[in-house]
């Protein structure tokens, strides 16, 4: 029998509520039983803590009939049936509702439920204590008929409004459920309605609030349906059109791949292929449709597919693009080489979905490139054939006319005739004329050919400015010109460019403000034109003259080649007219450009605007050279007032030259190979500059730089490089070498003595501050770091050469005392005549006396006794003493005195350099202990040591 | 063999029986079982069965109970009852404690015998209690003679109950235990005078005859071994005795006169 929902729910309900209200009586009564159990047990507890009480004095005291008394006022309590008072030796003494003679029940003390239903009575039994002494028991009756007699009202009574509940829950829930029903069948017919495509069915559900809300919520989700229904319409619409958009689209690309001539490709990222253009298909020899779905496992040879799938992997580990040439061999046999440019795709997550492969047929391309290689070869080398070729030329050339310009040179310092002198002087115009031809013509043939090679190097702007000044000191001079060379503050101190070239066009600028000024002066000054940045920098090289100037239309062709302001400048000033024009080309390789103002008759001022790194911004102070200082004890060794130059060339006619240029203010060594040459320098102190020519048949000059500069006792002499040879490549290459500085072909007089002596004078100076670094300032004997030098020199010469060997450690007596008393400046003045005082008493020049830090001094004797150290410092003992300096606070003496420590080394001692020191200096420490102003010393023995004091 | 079955069934229903102190009522019945705690549990330790300590209503009821030999098997009790319970009921002295017990005569003013009027009332806690005798018998040699001079009342009460019974003018003198005087409140004893305080007399004597499965020197020996144990030495701090000394057979021959006084007051003026 089907049943409607109606009545499922109401049989239902009713079980369930039935169900619920059986457990709430049953736990109702239950509650109840359990609530009179703890009354019934509360109140006996109660009465017998009372019985207890009352009994225990009569108890103790044996009174019975008290007892009997008091069990009889208790009894008369509602619901008690009986008392009995039990003795502790089981009998009863006191009874009130109870036989004696009965047999007292049983107690069931956990059966109270069922024994009191049964009998209506509770049995029990308290003991009576006192103190740990229980006296005797009661046996206590209750009545439980009360208990059972709640118990049942209370079931009937629960019964009774189940039942009416149980009732009203029915007609309640029959109501409900039909109400319920009717709405529910309104709310299928609804959703029938929707389904069938009745999107505008509505539901009125009436007014309840509820229902309302069911027929809202209905209404509402119609309405949803209803939307989504169109929009459902419309993107469906919109989908076909992008179907159609996107085969278009793929149509399109599809055409674009076909139709490029690169071979595309793409794979997933197990190398699977995804689709190609016809010319990879063409490659492969299989169709698109094959190459899909294949690997390159499936399409090439194992080593190749290899090749592909690791570069694959490379691309894909990195996620970037790669690109490498690929050599592929077409399936008819044909091998080409491929650009391969692969890139990574991804999905719309950015994660990695394959490669996409563009390869190129380079093999044409490939080839042409190789052939250009060849070419761009055969250039270099037929380039480098003619650079050999000027470089020759440019040496051949010279080598003669250094000899016709050496020989007029020396010939005009023989006696000649007014006729042969104005020939002569002819012959040098003409040659000098010739040189600056030749190289002027070399310079411009180089620049022409593109060969100019800039070899930037730093450059102090002092230093340059300075050389450049040397350079036309000696010109200007005989001209009775001005120079006024300087450089603005702001201007960088060290620079790095080009130096040679700098100097190239420095130079021509001065060599033409010279050549055309008669009187007056010719400045160089360098200032800042901009600052880019904190290294870069474009300095102004201003090159000024008070000379004849130009007219404006001669301005114009000035850097002209082979071009001059007028004919008539070069008939009176001679040149080739490529000077200028040289320097405007250098200029511009070099980033540069030359300018030029000019008015004619009172002078020219050209320009150099030039780029340059900035090294250094801070402008150090030039160094002054100090004066020289006379040492009376021992000092570095002395060397000759004139300095010796070795000339080493393989032309005689050059040294021939170069000897006679120089011999007037040098001595001149000569050697005619690189070998010679190196003999000669070994020995010590022989040379001071070596004039070095390159070009030398078995050794050239690079090979003896090179060997110089590599030997400890001859790296410090400083080498010119003489050469014919005047390309930058062979200069730097001579600078790297060490070369201090070169000089070309055919020799200038002047240059080749400003440049020596510039040379000589860098080098004395250098050896000068050398050795003033070896000396002490305010004492002006040596110092601690000579000492150290010195010392352990002089240890190692006594050992070799098997002599004993003494140190004298000595101290000013109460030197601090002088000083606080007295005042540094007096202290200073002590220290220097105490030093002075100890020159005058060392005499050996191979006696070492040093500062060896503040008050303390030393002295070291080779070859020496305990004897003769001892006589030594008792002589220096003596002279200090004789000073006479006052010492008022001395507690020793009443001038300045010194203590001594003597430690003397025997040749059998195995004393170290530094133990030796430390000897000496415990030497002094007792000396001091034993009240300063004496010599305490040691000698030591091969394991032995003597010691003394005097 | 049925003479050892008999034997055997006399032990067993003796080891169920407890032992049973009877203790003089010369305070309330819980004084008494409290002070009395340490020599319970002793005893019980000491013959492995229970001990009940038990009392009477009154020294006359204790005595009576005493001279009867059925109820107590040790008893602790005033020199004149035990030297009555000793030759009525054959019980043995065994031990009393060092200190004696003193006796106090309070009045509300030093010169009760001048302003009070005669016969002067005097309350006391029982007609044979020690102090009472001892009391009584100072008064007599002062002349001051039972039904003449004095007119004796007795409450069956405890010391200050008499106390204020005194404060209250029911009575111009009461006569208690040093004991029970020195536990009175600051308060009572600020409005009484110790008109007398008697020498100290023999203390309460213990007393036990055999039976119930001790014999004599079971009782001795663990009489005895009370006197050294922990339990002996808190006793005597509770109860402020002193010690405890061991008594001869023949040491309560002294006190004669006043057992004798005892025993007429028992047969023929019990109150």
């Amino acid at each position: 029998m089907k049943l409607s929902l109606t009545w499922k729910w109401l049989i239902v309900s009713l079980l369930v509520e039935s169900m619920m209200l059986s457990v709430l009586v049953f736990r109702n009564i239950q509650q109840l039983s359990e609530s009179l159990h703890v009354q019934t047990h509360m109140r006996l507890q109660e009465q017998a803590t009372l019985l207890q009480s009352a009994l225990v004095a009569p108890w103790l005291q044996m009174d019975y009939a008290t007892i009997q008394s008091i069990l009889e006022e208790t009894a008369k309590m509602e619901s008690i049936e009986y008392l009995v008072a039990i003795g502790s030796q089981s009998h009863i003494i006191a009874s009130v509702g109870w036989k004696e003679s009965a047999p007292l029940p049983l107690l069931e003390h956990d059966a109270f439920e069922a024994k009191s239903l049964q009998d209506h009575r509770f049995d029990t039994q308290v003991d009576v204590l006192f103190s740990g002494q229980k006296l005797g028991s009661v046996r206590i009756g209750v009545s439980t008929l009360f208990y059972i007699q709640a118990r049942e009202a209370m079931l009937m009574k629960s019964i009774f409004i189940a039942l009416i509940e149980v009732i009203l829950s029915a007609v309640l829930l029959f109501s409900f459920g039909r109400w319920t029903a009717k709405h529910i069948a309104q709310l299928t017919q609804g959703a029938n309605a929707i389904a069938r495509g009745e999107y505008t069915k509505r539901l009125d559900l009436g007014p309840d609030l509820d229902t309302q809300g069911l027929a809202s919520a209905f209404n509402t989700m119609a309405q949803t349906v209803q939307e989504r229904v169109i929009a459902l319409e419309v993107a469906n619409e919109a989908e076909k059109k992008l179907l159609q958009e996107v085969s278009h689209q793929s149509a399109l690309i599809s055409s674009l791949l076909d139709s490029i001539p690169d071979l595309i490709f793409f794979k997933d990222t197990k190398g699977v292929y995804l689709g190609c253009n016809p010319p990879f298909a063409q490659l492969v020899g299989r169709s698109k449709e094959e190459i899909v779905g294949k690997t390159d496992y499936d399409m090439f040879d194992a080593k190749t597919a290899e090749f592909f799938r690791e570069n694959d992997a490379k691309m894909m580990a990195s996620c970037q693009a790669r690109q490498n040439d690929e050599e592929v061999t077409y399936p008819d046999g044909r091998k080409v080489l491929l650009n391969t440019f692969k890139a990574p795709y991804f999905n719309n997550q950015g994660a990695l979905e394959g490669i996409i492969g563009i390869s190129r047929d380079i093999t044409e391309r490939k080839k042409a490139e190789e052939e250009l290689i060849v070419a761009r070869h055969a250039a270099e080398d037929a380039n480098r054939v003619k650079s050999e070729f000027l470089a020759n030329m440019s040496h051949e050339l010279r080598t003669p006319l250094n000899a016709i310009m050496g020989m007029g040179t020396l010939l005009s310092d023989t006696p000649l005739s007014k006729e042969q002198s104005n020939f002569l002087l002819k012959l040098n115009h003409a040659s000098e004329l010739l040189n600056h031809l030749v190289s002027d013509i070399l310079d411009y043939s180089k620049i022409e050919a593109g060969e100019i090679q800039l070899e930037v190097v730093e450059v102090n702007i002092d230093a340059f400015l300075e050389h450049m000044e040397a350079l036309f000191r000696e010109s200007a001079t005989q001209k009775g010109i001005v120079l006024a060379f300087s450089s603005d503050a702001d201007v960088p101190s060290l620079i790095a460019t080009d130096a040679l070239r700098l100097t190239q066009i420095i130079n021509n600028l001065l060599s033409n403000a010279l050549k055309f000024t008669a009187k007056g002066q010719v400045g160089l000054l360098i200032r800042l034109k901009n600052r880019r940045d904190t290294k870069h920098a474009t300095l102004l090289f201003e090159v000024s003259d008070t000379g004849i100037g130009m007219r404006q239309e001669h301005i114009e062709a000035l850097f002209q080649p082979f071009t001059q302001a007028d004919n008539s400048t070069t008939r009176e000033y001679g040149g080739t007219g490529l000077g200028l024009s040289i320097v405007r080309r250098l200029a511009h390789v070099m980033g540069g450009e030359i300018g030029v103002q000019s008015v004619e008759g009172r002078g020219s001022i050209f320009t150099l605007s030039l780029p340059v790194v900035v090294v250094q911004w801070e402008r150090a102070p030039l160094q002054k050279v100090p004066v020289p200082i006379t040492l009376e004890a021992k000092e570095p060794p002395t060397k000759s007032t004139i300095p010796t130059i070795l000339i080493v060339d393989d032309t005689p006619s050059n040294i021939h030259t170069l000897s006679t240029m120089l011999k007037s203010d040098y001595r001149i060594k000569v050697a005619k190979d690189g070998l010679s040459a190196l003999k000669i320098a070994a020995v010590q102190g022989a040379v001071d500059l070596i004039l070095l020519d390159i070009v030398m048949p078995e050794m050239d000059g690079y090979a003896v730089c090179e060997q110089l500069k590599k030997d400890p006792y001859m790296q410090h002499i400083p080498v010119i490089f003489v050469t014919a040879k005047d390309g930058p490549e062979e200069q730097v290459h001579g600078f790297r070498l060490g070369a201090a500085d070169y000089i070309t072909k055919p020799f200038d007089p002047t240059v080749v003595k400003v440049c020596v002596k510039h040379q000589i004078e860098l080098k004395c100076n250098q050896e000068e501050l050398e050795r003033l670094s070896l000396y002490d300032g305010l004492t002006q004997i040596a110092n601690r770091r000579y000492f150290d030098a010195s010392y352990d020199k002089i240890f190692k010469e006594a050992l070799r050469e098997k002599v004993s060997l003494a140190v004298l450690m000595m101290d000013i007596d109460y030197f601090k005392r002088y000083n606080d008393h007295y005042g540094h400046a007096a202290g200073d003045t002590c220290l220097v005549e105490v030093a002075s005082a100890l020159k005058q008493a060392v005499y050996r020049p191979s006696d070492l006396l040093a500062r060896y830090g503040g008050e303390e001094f030393v002295v070291v004797l080779k070859d020496v006794t305990i004897d003769g150290a001892c006589k030594v410092a008792h002589r220096l003992l003596q002279c200090v003493e004789e000073l006479h300096l006052p010492h008022e606070h001395s507690s020793c003496a009443s001038c300045v005195t010194l203590s001594i420590g003597v430690a003397l080394k025997n040749t059998h001692s195995k004393l170290s350099q530094k133990e030796l020191l430390i000897k000496a200096d415990e030497a002094l420490y007792e000396a001091k202990a034993e009240g300063r102003n004496r010599v305490v010393w040691h000698v030591y023995e091969e394991g032995e040591a003597e010691h003394g004091d005097l | 063999m049925v003479g050892f079955i008999i034997l055997v069934l006399t032990l067993c229903s003796y080891a169920q029986e407890p032992i049973r102190i009877g203790i003089a009522p010369h305070s309330s019945a819980r004084i008494i079982m409290e002070t009395h705690h340490d020599v319970k549990s002793f005893l019980e330790k000491q013959f492995g069965r229970s001990v009940e300590i038990v009392t009477a209503k009154s020294f006359s009821e204790f005595s009576k109970r005493c001279n009867e030999g059925k109820s107590y098997d040790m008893i602790i009790t005033s020199p004149n009852l035990a030297y009555l319970a000793q030759h009525i009921a054959h019980y043995q002295p065994l031990m009393t404690y060092t200190k004696g017990l003193e006796t106090t005569i309070l009045s509300r003013t030093p010169d009760v015998l001048t302003m009070a009027k005669y016969p002067l009332r005097v309350a006391g806690q029982d007609p044979i209690s020690f102090s009472t005798l001892s009391a009584q018998e100072w008064l007599e040699k002062k002349g001051l003679h039972e039904g003449k001079e004095i007119v004796y009342t007795y409450y069956t009460s405890a010391s200050d109950s008499l106390a204020t019974i005194l404060i209250s003018e029911a009575s111009d003198m009461v006569i208690m235990s040093w004991p029970n005087y020195m536990k009175l409140s600051d308060e009572v004893k600020a409005k009484v005078h110790i008109f007398y305080h008697s020498p100290a007399a023999p203390s309460r004597i213990y007393l036990a005859k055999e039976g119930n499965g001790i014999s004599f020197a079971q009782w001795e020996a663990a009489l005895e071994a009370f006197v050294r144990s922990p339990e002996g030495k808190a006793h005597l701090e509770t109860i402020k005795l002193e010690g405890f000394k061991k008594l001869s057979l023949d040491a309560l021959q002294d006190l004669k006169p006043i057992a004798d006084k005892s025993y007429h007051r028992l047969q023929g003026e019990q109150p």
